[in-house]
C-alpha cells in the first residue's frame, strides 16, 4: 500500500523525535549520577557511578527536598479525592439530570476551562493573608480543589452523558433512588475515567510552582516545584549535578504513576481525558 | 436526598419514574454545591476582585485608590510590559503553533502506515508533559550549559570558540526558552491527535489511493478533517498554556538576560510580590486574561468542529 521507503521515512521521523523527547531525561539521570565534585561535561557518562549526589541534595538542609516531597504529598492526598468526588457529583448532576438553570451553571464551569488561573492568585493572596492562612496547607488546598472543578467537571459530566441512559431507567425503575443509582451503577463502570482525571489532577497539582511560592514562604512549607526553585536560585545553581538530582527526586512520583496508570489503561487514556 | 426519595410512595415513585429525566427535585443542586462552592470561592470571586484591584492603585497596605483605567494606560504604553506580551507572541509560536504542526505531520506519518511500537511511542512522547515545568527547566539549564550536550556538539563541529551561553545571550534565550516548550508539549499534543486519527475509517484512507491521491492530498483531505475536534482541543490547550508561561523562564533565567524572556505573568508576579504595584500586576492579569478568552474564541471560529 504504501511504498517502502515512505514507510521508513516515517519511522525515522517518528524515532528521532522520540530520542529528542527522551534524550532531555537521560542526560538528567546521567549527570546525577556523577559525584558531586567531578567535572562534568557533555553526555557526562558517570565514572564510577556514584548515589552521592541524590544524597546530599536529599540530606541538604537548606534545600529541605525531602520536606518538601511530604508537603506535596499532603497536598494531593487531600485535593485529588475530594477534587474527584465533587468532579463526580457535578458531573451526574449535569449528565443525567435536566433542571433549571443547568445550562448556565454548566457553562459557569466551562469558562473555568478558558481562564489562566494566574489571574486568581493575586486576590487569593490578599484574602489568605487577611485570613491569616498564609504559608498553612488550607492556601494551597482550597485553591487547588476549587481551581480543579472546571475541569473536572468538564470530565465527569462527558462521562455521565456517554453513560447508557437506559441503565440509569431500569434501576430507577428497580426502585433504586438517584443516589443510588450514582454509585451502585454509574460509578463503578467509570474506574478508568476517574482513574484518568485523579492522575491529570495529580499531575497538576503536584507541579503547580507559581501558587506554591506565592502561598507558602517558610522553609519547611515549600512544595517540591518550588524547593526546585529554591535550589536553582541559590548556591547550588551552578552545580549541575545537585539541581538534577533534585529535580529527578521531584519528578519521580509523578512518573511512576503515569507508568502504573499507563500500564493499566495506555497513554491514550490520559490524552482523552485532557481533551475532554 | 436518599431518605427523601426511599421514602416516598408507590404513587410518589411512578410519578418520578414518568419524569425521572425532566425532574429530579433538589437533588441536582445539591450535588452541584460542593464543587461550586469552591469553584465561585476560589476561582470566579478572585477573577471579579482581579478585575477590581486592576482599577485601583494598592500597595497591599495603605487602603487602596480607585484609578480607573491608570494601571491599564501604564501598562500598555510601559516597553517593559509591552516587551513581555512580545515574548508572549514567540511562546505562542513555541508552544502552540509550532508543536501542533509537528505533531500533525507525525500523526500523519502515523495514520497512512501501520507503525510498530506505537504504545511505546505514545509512552514516550506524552512523558514530558507529565513532569512539572520546573523540573524540565532544570534539565535543559543543563543541556545548554556551557559544558552541557549541545555545547558538546557545537565544539565538536566548530570549534571551542562556537560554544554559547544559550541563556546567557540576549539574542538566543528567548528561543532556547521556546525550544523547551515545544519539547514540553509536541508530543503531549502528538497523543491527543493520535486518539483521533484512530477514529478515521482506514476505508477512507484506501479511497483516497484508489482516486490516487498521494500523501500530501491523503493529508488534507483525510487525515486534517479526520482529526478535527482533537485539533481544535490542542489548539485551545496550548494556546492557553503559552499563556500562562512563567515556570520556565522562572527557573530557567529569571526572565533575563535583561527582560528578554520575561513573559506577562513573570511581570505580574514581580509586580505583585516584588515590587508592590497590585493594580499594575492585576491590570496584566486581566489583559492575558481577555487576550486568552479572545484567542480561544477565535480559534473555535476557524477550527469549526460539527459536534
Amino acid at each position: 500500500m504504501v511504498s517502502r521507503r515512505e514507510q521508513v521515512f516515517a519511522y525515522v521521523i517518528l524515532y528521532l523525535f522520540a530520542i529528542f523527547a527522551i534524550y532531555p531525561f537521560i542526560s538528567t539521570v546521567l549527570v546525577a549520577f556523577n559525584h558531586p565534585d567531578a567535572s562534568v561535561s557533555g553526555l557526562a557518562w558517570p565514572h564510577p557511578w556514584s548515589f552521592q549526589s541524590f544524597i546530599d541534595t536529599w540530606t541538604n538542609k537548606n534545600a529541605g527536598i525531602g520536606r518538601s516531597l511530604l508537603n506535596s504529598f499532603i497536598l494531593v492526598v487531600v485535593v485529588v479525592p475530594v477534587s474527584v468526588i465533587f468532579s463526580i457529583f457535578t458531573g451526574y448532576a449535569f449528565g443525567t439530570m435536566r433542571f433549571r438553570g443547568s445550562k448556565l451553571l454548566f457553562g459557569l464551569f466551562v469558562f473555568g476551562l478558558m481562564v489562566p488561573y494566574e489571574a486568581t492568585v493575586i486576590p487569593l493572596y490578599f484574602e489568605f493573608r487577611s485570613l491569616g492562612l498564609l504559608d498553612t496547607y488550607w492556601s494551597m488546598i482550597l485553591p487547588d480543589i476549587g481551581g480543579s472543578m472546571a475541569f473536572g467537571t468538564f470530565w465527569m459530566t462527558a462521562f455521565f452523558r456517554s453513560f447508557p441512559r437506559e441503565l440509569i431507567e431500569s434501576a430507577r425503575t428497580d426502585g433504586a433512588s438517584r443516589w443510588q443509582v450514582l454509585w451502585r451503577v454509574a460509578a463503578p463502570t467509570a474506574g478508568s475515567p476517574i482513574f484518568a482525571l485523579a492522575t491529570i489532577l495529580f499531575i497538576w497539582t503536584w507541579n503547580n510552582l507559581l501558587l506554591a511560592i506565592v502561598m507558602m514562604a517558610s522553609p519547611d512549607k515549600q512544595m517540591a516545584p518550588a524547593a526546585l526553585n529554591f535550589f536553582v536560585g541559590a548556591q547550588y545553581g551552578s552545580n549541575y549535578q545537585f539541581t538534577c538530582a533534585a529535580a529527578i527526586i521531584v519528578a519521580l512520583p509523578v512518573m511512576v504513576i503515569y507508568y502504573v496508570l499507563q500500564r493499566r489503561y495506555g497513554a491514550d487514556v490520559l490524552a482523552g481525558a485532557i481533551k475532554g | 436526598m436518599t431518605t427523601v426519595e426511599a421514602g416516598t410512595g408507590t404513587r410518589a415513585r411512578a410519578r418520578t419514574r414518568r419524569r425521572s429525566i425532566d425532574d429530579a427535585g433538589a437533588m441536582p443542586y445539591a450535588l452541584i454545591v460542593p464543587g461550586l462552592v469552591f469553584y465561585a470561592a476560589f476561582v470566579l470571586v478572585p477573577i471579579v476582585m482581579t478585575l477590581k484591584l486592576s482599577l485601583q492603585q494598592w500597595d497591599g497596605l495603605l487602603p487602596a485608590v480607585w484609578v480607573g483605567f491608570q494601571n491599564f494606560t501604564t501598562v500598555l504604553t510601559d516597553p517593559g510590559s509591552l516587551q513581555s506580551f512580545g515574548v508572549s507572541l514567540v511562546m505562542i509560536v513555541f508552544t502552540c503553533v509550532l508543536p501542533v504542526a509537528v505533531a500533525m505531520l507525525l500523526v500523519g506519518a502515523i495514520a497512512r502506515t501501520k507503525v510498530r511500537g506505537l504504545g511505546f511511542l505514545r509512552f514516550v512522547y506524552f512523558l514530558p508533559y507529565t513532569i512539572a515545568l520546573a523540573v524540565v527547566a532544570i534539565a535543559w539549564r543543563w543541556l545548554y550549559a556551557a559544558n552541557g550536550s549541545l555545547n558538546e556538539v557545537i565544539g565538536a563541529i566548530f570549534g571551542k570558540s562556537a560554544i554559547t551561553a544559550f541563556l546567557g545571550d540576549f539574542v538566543l534565550a528567548l528561543p532556547a526558552v521556546g525550544v523547551v516548550a515545544f519539547w514540553a508539549t509536541f508530543g503531549f499534543v502528538t497523543v491527543l491527535l493520535l486518539s483521533g486519527a484512530q477514529h478515521i475509517p482506514r476505508e477512507l484512507y484506501e479511497a483516497s489511493r484508489v482516486d490516487g491521491a498521494g500523501a500530501v492530498r491523503e493529508f488534507f483531505v483525510v487525515t486534517v478533517p479526520g482529526v478535527r475536534h482533537e485539533l481544535r482541543v490542542s489548539l485551545v490547550m496550548t494556546f492557553i498554556m503559552s499563556m500562562r508561561t512563567f515556570d520556565l523562564p522562572q527557573v530557567m533565567t529569571q526572565g533575563g538576560p535583561g527582560y528578554t524572556t520575561t513573559t506577562p505573568v513573570l511581570t505580574m508576579y514581580r509586580d505583585v510580590f516584588m515590587n508592590g504595584a497590585i493594580g499594575q500586576g492585576a491590570a496584566i492579569a486581566v489583559l492575558v486574561t481577555i487576550v486568552t478568552v479572545i484567542g480561544v474564541a477565535l480559534i473555535n471560529l476557524f477550527v469549526k468542529t460539527e459536534d
